[in-house]
């Protein structure tokens, strides 16, 4: 990394509400609130693709809807190529002159589609509110040659949404992203809602794109494959706190995390059987008033100890490029994967 | 656009016929409001008692009433009037309803609370008598009467228009209208306004049946259009005195076109929906 990050998230959480919950047995109702996003802090380089992995409910999307700032973060700060854009509520930064800068993908593009939009309109909306300056015709040529970019072919420009197949719902979803040329991309499982063979196709067309436009991503996923396949660094998080980060290689073949070590050894693979495989116990423990003090993987991980019950592991060490949140890391250099 | 529109328009009417037959007797209906005192054969208000009560001849298609006047020209005189109201007052309070409705159903909020409450008081009187009681209050006139019938209709809209905004504004189109810069303004105007129409003009056409019999009830009690002129309500009421007696054309042939009107109505509704939701169109 050199010079300041293009991206810098400094402990940022996002909490929600709940209704009070009066315990069993009388007494006073309890307040509660869900901890999306807890804490977490990390940067970004320019043209660099950020993947951030976790199951579902472990705060992923959240982050991305803050990073995208289509939401605001309870606390923290989110400083963008200098700039902190935490300072400005989500309700105004439609208006904000970095909207166009960070743009985002969608996981499913059927529901982010306007039903009542053809594939142009869909397109062109973007470049005309966010690109100044441009004529109804400069627009409408924009979009057209956006469209080029992510292969749709012409003669759909007047379809509407539900005339499109998937594959092409999700580019019409990217190409409203690029049109506006922006530098900072947050797709939100772009592939998920598609078929496997199109997945292929999508994501591909997703990596060419970051090299002809020099773009930042944040690849929000699930399927750790992709990641791989796709990113250079990589972000774990479980229950809202980020539990390990680094370069993806280093991460995939030397996981220091135990919940990291499951979710990789989870991946189905053909032959490799058996072999020292990470197995987490039971489901996450509830992301409603979550403990200060205990690491969020107590209860399900194979290598607990006193300790882990005492204290939240920090996240670390500062400044190394590959950083976790274990006291027991695990240390796996040997093993090939 | 216009030439796609006529095409879907089309498309709609030929894959449903019942909506071709909506269309074409809206259209006649539509005919007689325009041109009715022209096409009339006779006079409406030219009474002649030596000829009352005359059943349904050559002359009279439809007979005369107590005073001699054809019921056949003065049924067809009155769809202007009954019409007019009906449009009106479901087109103030559609425009109404659908703004303040989207309004707090997209900012939600205290306005929203109490926009809410007042809604629900509106509802809990007898609509129809909140509506007789405006109109003995502001007098009976044309103009109250349809501000009448457009008030007891617009907590309809309201909740309706809400409910459907409210709905939709996590939706992930309007996200994704936001990320492309779109303001509050724009993505309630642009967005889910043209969303939730289909579902409300479906409303609005079914009401209008509605607001017809309103506007006819009204008078039918002697609390709307005043007797001499040609109304389906009125021409109702001073019919059914004579239905007992036997004299049965007075009051049938406008409680005729009133039904027909509403029955009309209600089936454009349908065609109506089709017509206007983009995920019908081919």
């Amino acid at each position: 990394m050199t010079g300041e990050p293009f991206v810098e998230v400094h402990r940022l959480s996002r909490t929600f509400a709940l209704p009070a919950l009066r315990p069993p047995g009388g007494g006073r109702p309890v307040p509660r609130h869900l901890q999306a996003v807890d804490d977490v802090s990390f940067s970004l380089a320019r043209g660099q693709a950020l993947g951030l992995v976790g199951e579902s409910g472990c705060g992923k999307t959240t982050l991305a809807h803050i990073l995208a700032r289509l939401a605001d973060p309870t606390a923290g700060g989110l400083v963008f190529d200098g700039r902190d854009l935490a300072a400005v509520p989500a309700a105004r930064f439609a208006r904000d002159p970095a909207r166009r800068r960070i743009q985002m993908v969608f996981q499913d593009a059927t529901e982010a589609l306007n039903p009542r939009d053809t594939v142009l309109e869909a397109i062109a909306g973007p470049i005309r509110l966010l690109v100044p300056g441009l004529r109804g015709r400069e627009v409408a040529e924009r979009a057209a040659a956006t469209a080029a970019r992510v292969n749709l072919p012409p003669e759909l420009m007047t379809r509407f949404p539900h005339q499109l197949s998937g594959g092409q719902r999700a580019r019409v979803g990217i190409a409203r992203a690029i049109g506006v040329e922006p530098e900072l991309l947050i797709l939100d499982e772009p592939t998920s809602a598609l078929d496997v063979s199109i997945q292929a196709v999508v994501l591909k067309l997703l990596d060419r794109l970051r090299r002809e436009s020099a773009l930042t991503y944040v690849f929000v996923s699930h399927d750790l494959n992709v990641v791989r396949m796709l990113c250079d660094r990589v972000m774990v998080m479980y229950l809202g706190r980020l539990i390990e980060e680094g370069p993806v290689e280093a991460v995939f073949r030397n996981p220091r995390h135990p919940y990291t070590a499951a979710l990789i050894d989870a991946i189905p693979r053909l032959g490799a059987r058996g072999a020292a495989r990470e197995r987490l116990a039971g489901e996450p423990r509830s992301p409603v008033n979550p403990s200060p003090t205990v690491c969020r993987l107590v209860g399900r991980c194979a290598h607990e100890q006193a300790r882990c019950r005492a204290a939240m592991p920090p996240l670390g060490p500062e400044g190394a490029g590959h950083r976790h949140a274990c006291f027991f890391p695990l240390g796996r250099d040997e093993e090939p994967c | 656009m216009s030439g796609a529109t006529l095409r879907h328009i089309r498309h709609v009417v030929a894959t449903n016929p019942v909506t071709l037959a909506a269309v074409l007797l809206f259209a006649a209906i539509l005919l007689a409001a325009l041109l009715g005192a022209r096409l009339a054969p006779l006079d409406p208000l030219q009474t002649d008692v030596a000829r009352a009560l005359r059943p349904p001849s050559a002359v009279n298609w439809f007979g005369t009433d107590h005073l001699g006047r054809d019921v056949f020209s003065r049924t067809l005189v009155a769809t202007r009037l009954d019409l007019l109201i009906a449009v009106s007052a479901v087109s103030l309070s559609f425009v109404a309803g659908c703004a303040v409705g989207a309004l707090t159903g997209y900012f939600g909020g205290l306005a929203d609370r109490v926009v809410g409450r007042l809604v629900d008081v509106l509802m809990a009187f007898p609509l129809f008598v909140l509506a007789m009681a405006m109109v003995a209050a502001l007098g009976n006139t044309v103009a109250n009467i349809i501000y009448a019938t457009a008030i007891i209709n617009l907590p309809f809209y309201i909740r309706f228009a809400r409910a459907e905004v409210n709905l939709r504004r996590a939706a992930g189109y309007v996200l994704s209208a936001r990320l492309a810069g779109a303001s509050d303004g724009r993505i309630l105007a642009r967005v889910l306004v043209p969303n939730i129409m289909p579902v409300m003009v479906v409303q609005m056409s079914l009401n209008m049946g509605w607001a017809i019999l309103n506007a006819a009830g009204l008078s039918f009690i002697g609390m709307g259009v005043k007797p001499p002129t040609p109304e389906w309500g009125i021409m109702v009421a001073q019919g059914a005195s004579h239905v007992t007696s036997g004299h049965w054309w007075v009051a049938l042939f406008p409680g005729l076109a009133l039904v027909v009107t509403v029955f009309a109505f209600n089936l454009l509704g349908d065609g109506l929906r089709d017509i206007v939701d983009p995920r019908r169109r081919t």
